[in-house]
């Protein structure tokens, strides 16, 4: 759907993207995931056809974004960081106008609009003016007026910027209820928002690409297994000899993790999974096993041992 | 087309629903009165002619800043909200966005116009006036106020804020308008070129006397679409740009 082919796009001597390649498949959700600066907005722009590239070819559903621009446009809809609203207008009213700008009759702009409206919960506000309207409604409002003309392709910018914990978690059942009708690919500087949200991640990191692949594909590539983390209901000691005998594993205790009375957090460092035989060292030996999980789960340590601070590893692809 | 008219109407309506539109059609109004009452009919016995000629003389003058205030939001605006970039990524030819914008501050000036009309019709408690030398002297109003916002709205393409492209706008308009001061000072071939040019001086006059001349309407229709065009290529420049 999206073919994106040696990109690069520079502002004076900065060089904003660097020989950037990517794909994505029809109904998929990709999400393009790094630091500032990394390049994603200026990929979201070029696709979107505000920015024209400075090397390289980027096509969206056949069309080329510089020589067919108009008919890449007609195909997309596209939410920056800061939804472009007219305060005065009201919800509906604006809608309308946004259908209207991507070709849709009147007609056919009011048949879509209660489907709409729907899909972004904003049924309750059609006559409130924008303005009016809190941060999180403005962003849902944003997120409809890029469906409105029901394109193949969803441009979201840092969708969940500025919002608060629940208005994340809205936008993110919101963005997946596109999937079966529409590509999306969206950026985030915060790998916690898009936890269980996208079909593949690709990280960025000084206008290239770093990695790729699934959640899990992007786990598997960490160069070393992860210790895993035990919360025991046992004395430091007595856990340390319970857990000692098993083979491949190496026991030390955490002291910077505060364990209640009466409990012990331990690390264990592993060559292989060593998870059963954990459970049952701990069950012949007596000890309570509170807690058992591998360490440094979230994809931000991914992100930090993939990307570093900027150093360039290897370009990584997990398909 | 559709989409030229989708936003020339978007835009007419936030004439409508903002003060900055309700404050320049009461201001335009409220002047244009006062100078007609101050100066066109003044204290001394006149003409019917002549009443109507100081009448559009100093209506002229109230277009061209009337046109600049119109024009300067129209881009320069969307840029400050971040709402350009919805045109931008609709497909949408920067021509249609750039004649939207300005059809709608046209039609707003155009409204302006119309209300202002109860003023020449007061002359006719007191005298004579001849219909055509009112038709003249508006459409010379309208040409006039359409080419102080085209010239407004590329400075609006160029600039980032509304008073920078009002700044930029009105020197512009200035500069045009004082050409004919300029000409004063110079000698032919150029004398006649800037006198030519000249915004207002040679080319509005014969409108307020109830003359419309063609060339006069060529030269607004001329520079009018120059301006547009000019815009339409800087707001195109910006892909690059950026």
């Amino acid at each position: 759907m999206i073919q994106v082919e040696r990109l690069g796009k520079t502002y004076g001597s900065l060089r904003a993207l660097d020989g950037l390649s990517l794909e994505t498949r029809p109904g998929e959700i990709l999400g393009l995931v790094g630091k500032n600066g990394a390049g994603k907005s200026t990929v979201l722009k070029i696709l979107s056809g505000q920015l024209l590239p400075s090397t390289g070819h980027a096509r969206v559903d056949g069309f080329d974004v510089v020589s067919e621009g108009i008919a890449v446009r007609r195909r997309i809809g596209y939410l920056p960081e800061s939804p472009p609203l007219y305060p005065e207008m009201s919800v509906a009213g604006y809608l309308l106008f946004c259908a209207g700008l991507r070709g849709l009759t009147r007609g056919r702009a009011e048949a879509r609009l209660p489907e709409v409206l729907a899909m972004t919960g904003l049924s309750a506000v059609t006559e409130t003016p924008l303005r009016q309207l809190s941060r999180g409604f403005q962003q849902r409002v944003g997120i409809a007026q890029a469906i409105v003309h029901d394109p193949a392709v969803v441009l979201l910018d840092e969708p969940m910027a500025g919002l608060d914990p629940l208005q994340i978690v809205q936008t993110r059942e919101l963005i997946r209820g596109l999937k079966p009708r529409h590509t999306v690919l969206f950026s985030s500087h915060i790998l916690g928002e898009i936890t269980n949200l996208c079909d593949r991640i690709v990280l960025m990191d000084r206008g290239r690409v770093r990695a790729e692949g699934s959640e899990e594909e992007l786990y598997a590539m960490r160069s070393s297994a992860r210790p895993m983390l035990l919360r025991l209901r046992a004395s430091a000691e007595d856990a340390l000899a319970a857990l000692r005998k098993i083979r491949g594993a190496t026991t030390t205790p955490v002291p910077e993790l505060h364990a209640l009375p009466g409990e012990v957090w331990l690390r264990v460092a592993h060559r292989e999974d060593v998870r059963e035989r954990i459970a049952r060292a701990c069950v012949e030996a007596g000890l309570g096993l509170l807690e058992q999980r591998l360490e440094g789960e979230g994809l931000e340590e991914l992100f930090v041992q993939l990307v570093g601070d900027g150093a360039a590893p290897a370009e990584q692809k997990a398909r | 087309m559709n989409a030229v008219l989708l936003i020339a109407r978007r835009e007419l309506a936030a004439y409508f629903a903002t003060l900055s539109g309700i404050l320049i059609l009461s201001g335009h109004l409220l002047l244009t009165g006062l100078l007609f009452n101050a100066y066109a009919i003044g204290a001394q016995p006149k003409l019917s002619q002549a009443v109507l000629e100081d009448y559009f003389y100093f209506a002229s003058g109230m277009a061209m800043v009337t046109g600049v205030l119109l024009a300067m939001r129209l881009i320069a605006e969307e840029r400050q909200l971040q709402t350009l970039v919805l045109l931008r990524t609709a497909p949408l030819t920067e021509r249609q966005i750039v004649w939207g914008k300005f059809l709608s501050a046209l039609a707003f000036f155009t409204i302006i116009l119309a209300a202002s009309l109860y003023l020449p019709a007061l002359i006719f408690v007191h005298g004579k006036v001849s219909l055509l030398q009112i038709a003249a002297g508006y459409l010379g109003l309208l040409l006039l106020g359409a080419a102080c916002i085209a010239i407004t709205l590329l400075a609006s393409a160029w600039c980032g804020t509304q008073t920078m492209a009002g700044a930029v706008g009105g020197l512009l308009v200035t500069l045009l308008l004082v050409l004919w001061l300029a000409a004063r000072i110079t000698e032919e071939p150029l004398k006649s070129v800037l006198d030519y040019l000249a915004l207002h001086n040679q080319h509005f006059r014969p409108f307020g006397q109830g003359v419309v001349n063609v060339r006069d309407v060529f030269f607004y229709v001329g520079l009018t679409a120059l301006a547009l065009e000019a815009a339409v290529a800087s707001l195109g420049a910006w892909r690059w740009r950026e």
